[in-house]
Order: C-alpha cells, then structure tokens, then sequence
C-alpha cells in the first residue's frame, strides 16, 4: 500500500499535472471497472456495510453485510473455476426470508432454505451456502445415475476449489476440519473416490475434461431411464482418468476410453524431446483417435515451468509446436476446436507446471 | 450493468428464527416440542433450527449439526435411484 502512495507521489512530482490527470483517469476507470461488475460492487458494499455493522450493531447494516459478504466472494471465486467454455457453479444470490403479515409464508418444492448465523460465523455461512449451491447446480442431469460415494467426492472436491479461490484460510480451516475431513473419514469408498478426484483434480483435468464429458453423457442420455451400467460408463471414465493423472514418465497407459455412451480420448504432451522433434507422431494418435469414432480428442499439453530458466530458446520452441499442432490439427482433420484453456498444475512428482487443454469435438459421416 | 443468472438461496437471519416459525404457522408445534430434525430426530428449537425445505407437500427441517445439515443439503435433490 505504501510503495503505491510512493509511486504516486512520484508520479505526481515528476510530471505534475499531467500525473495528476493520469491518477484521475486511474481512478476513474478502476471506479467503472468496480461500478460495472456486480460483483466487485457488492464486495465494496460488503465492506461498509461490515463497517456500519461494526460501529451501529444495527441488524439492517449486518444483514446487508452477510447477503454482499456472500455473493461477493463465491461469485468471484467461481469465475476461476472453468467448466470447458463457461463456469462452474451457477453465480449465487442470497435472499433474505421474509414472511408476509397475515399470509402464510410459502416454501417452494425442493427449495432449501437456511438459518445463517451471526455475522461473526460467516466462514460458516459461505461454507453453508457453497455447499448448497455446489449440490444444487453442478452435476446436472448426472447426479441421478451416480453412486453416492462419488457423487460426494466430487461435490467434496468442487466445493474445496471453490473455497481455495476465495482466499480465507478462516473458512478453508473450517471446511476441512468440520466438513472434508469427517467426510472422507467416514467411508472407504468415500476415501478411494476421493483419492482419485484429488489426483485427476491436480493435473487439471476434473472441471475441464471430466465434468465437462460427464455433461455431454447427460446430455446424450436425456430421457433414459437410470441404470447400474451407466454408473459404471461414469466410475469407468474416472478410472480411465485417474491412470492419466498418476501416470510416471514413459508409463504406458489406454489413452482412449470407449463405452456406449461416452468416447473420448487425450493426447499427451508432456515430453519436450519429442515434441521438440516434430508433431507427426501427435498428428498420427489424432489419426487413430479419429479413426476410433471418439466423439471428443483432448489435447493436453504440460509445459516444463523450469524450462523457461534452462533453456529459453527449447522453451520458445516447445510453445510454437504446441500452436503448430493446434492449427495442423484443425487444417488436416477439419475438427472445431470446442475450446482451449491455459492454467497450471501439479505433475505426479510434485513440480508444478504451466498446462494447457484444448478440447476438439468431432463429426462422423457414415 | 451485465446480469448473469442466479442461483437464488433464501436464507433466514438469526434473529428472525421466531418471525419465520410464525410465518409458516408452526409456532405453536415448535414451542409444543413437535418439529423433529428429519435427519437425526432431535426436537426442534429456535436455537438449533437450521433448515427447511419442502418435499411432496411436507416440510422438512434440519438441526444445527454439522452431520445432520451435510446429509440434509445432499438429499436435496432426492433423484436418486
């Protein structure tokens, strides 16, 4: 805070008037950016709401608190949580109960709604509240076929993400102490699933490939009645996953799952020698994978961060190849590219590496 | 301003427990001892009530443990086969 106020005043002193009308339009424009997004606006609100609650103890400040305090920061949080081209899960609003004098209040079918606590217990509330938004708007049209031990594992872990990208150790300690913990304490399968959601979770491939193919299953299985061989399509594309995720250097594993309604397959890029020698053999599995009919050809590249410090000019060579497969990819096999998306993982070995997955969907013609 | 869709969760403030029980005529059953927690079935009260929800015409609510209230939210849904 003190190093901008110096670089302010610096700013200020070195060119004066000018300065000051380059602070003016700073201002102005990081005003419009807070103005024009519902969601930096009500963390402001939030903000001075707590201060008004803080000195006046009024429960009208308190209340505006707790509903900005809480659609704020989930709402933030969630728009780092991708979901193939969108987000994950659906934005929040709280809204206070409020009965009507001489009506009978009424409660809709299926509708929860929660007692929160004082606004001194809100890592409490947000937990409360991310639980019931997580359970109520991801995993649609699945969540129905899957057994409860995964079901829970991947709430558990959609939840955990979601609470990391808020940024309050207060309400992270609260979750794995009072919730996660207990949870996976509780069961075996429970502990297994898990397991597994954490490993694919850390290379990157829970929210951008495995809940998005899950999505297309539901999708493809609409209007079909639940039974015991679709939740083993489901259980079948984790473990097919899981393998991916935990695979050592040069360990072969099936790089295509194919059961009735869900094929798919991933392209690794994780070797810098290979790559570095060309891109046929990547164009070649493309190929096969094509020829396999999967409906979905995930690429998935996983950059060696430290390779950057070692040798630039690999590095610099390693991104132009991955771009040079993206655009052979779409020139030679005319697939659209569904989406592509850059972050960072957590190899098998601890080193944490830049990633980056694209998704192409694929169109047979018999 | 961009409007994204919402997922609205209405929610009770703490000290409007006795207004809500009020509004939804279940304040003589409550201070009667007559709501039970629909996971645990401890007896209900201003205190340890935490949610509610309705299911097939009937209103079901939860206490304040943790247990209760986690398997309460997961049953949401109730699709399951």
């Amino acid at each position: 805070m003190i190093s901008y106020l110096v670089t302010l005043i610096e700013l200020v002193n070195k060119y004066r008037s000018w300065g000051i009308l380059l602070i003016f339009i700073g201002v102005i424009y990081y005003l419009l950016r807070v103005i024009l997004d519902e969601d930096r606006s009500a963390a402001w609100r939030a903000r001075i709401y707590k201060t008004v609650y803080k000195i006046s103890g009024k429960s009208e400040a308190e209340k505006k608190y707790i509903e900005n305090d809480i659609s704020s920061r989930i709402n933030l949080a969630r728009r780092t949580m991708p979901f193939g081209k969108g987000h994950l899960p659906k934005a929040i609003k709280v809204e206070w109960f409020e009965g009507m004098e001489g009506k009978t209040a009424h409660i809709k079918e299926n509708e929860i709604v929660v007692r929160l606590n004082p606004a001194e217990l809100q890592e409490k509330n947000i937990v409360l509240l991310t639980n019931a938004l997580v359970k109520q708007t991801s995993l649609i049209g699945i969540r129905h076929i899957l057994k409860e031990p995964l079901e829970f594992s991947m709430d558990l872990n959609l939840i955990k993400n979601l609470l990391k990208e808020i940024r309050d150790r207060k309400v992270l300690d609260w979750f794995f102490r009072n919730e996660y913990q207990p949870a996976i304490d509780k069961s075996e399968e429970i502990n297994e699933w898990n397991g597994k959601i954490v490993e694919i979770d850390e290379m990157g491939l829970f929210t951008r490939l495995l809940l998005v193919e899950l999505d297309d299953y539901s999708k493809r299985m609409l209007g079909r009645s639940p039974a015991p061989e679709m939740f083993d399509e489901v259980a079948g594309l984790v473990n097919f996953l899981f393998k991916i995720a935990i695979r050592e250097y040069r360990q072969e594993v099936p790089l295509e799952y194919i059961s009735k309604g869900i094929k798919t397959g991933v392209i690794p890029v994780g070797r810098t020698s290979k790559i570095l020698s060309g891109i046929e053999s990547y164009l070649l599995a493309f190929a096969y994978k094509m020829k396999m009919q999967l409906t979905s050809i995930y690429v998935v590249a996983w950059d060696k961060e430290f390779l950057d410090n070692v040798d630039p000019e690999a590095y610099k060579k390693f991104g132009e190849m991955t771009e040079s497969l993206d655009k052979n990819i779409q020139k030679t096999f005319r697939v659209p590219k569904d989406f592509e998306l850059n972050y960072t993982c957590t190899d098998t070995s601890g080193n944490k590496r830049k990633a980056r997955i694209t998704r192409y969907v694929t169109e047979y013609v018999s | 301003m961009i409007r994204k869709e919402k997922e609205v969760i209405r929610t009770i403030y703490h000290k409007d427990v006795a207004n809500f029980f009020e509004s939804m005529g279940l304040s003589e059953k409550l201070a009667k001892g007559g709501i039970r927690c629909n996971i645990c079935g401890e007896i209900i009260t201003l205190d340890n009530f935490r949610a509610v929800t309705r299911k097939s015409e009937d209103l079901l609510l939860c206490c304040d443990k943790e247990s209760c209230i986690h398997e309460f939210v997961s049953h949401l849904r109730g699709d399951k086969t």
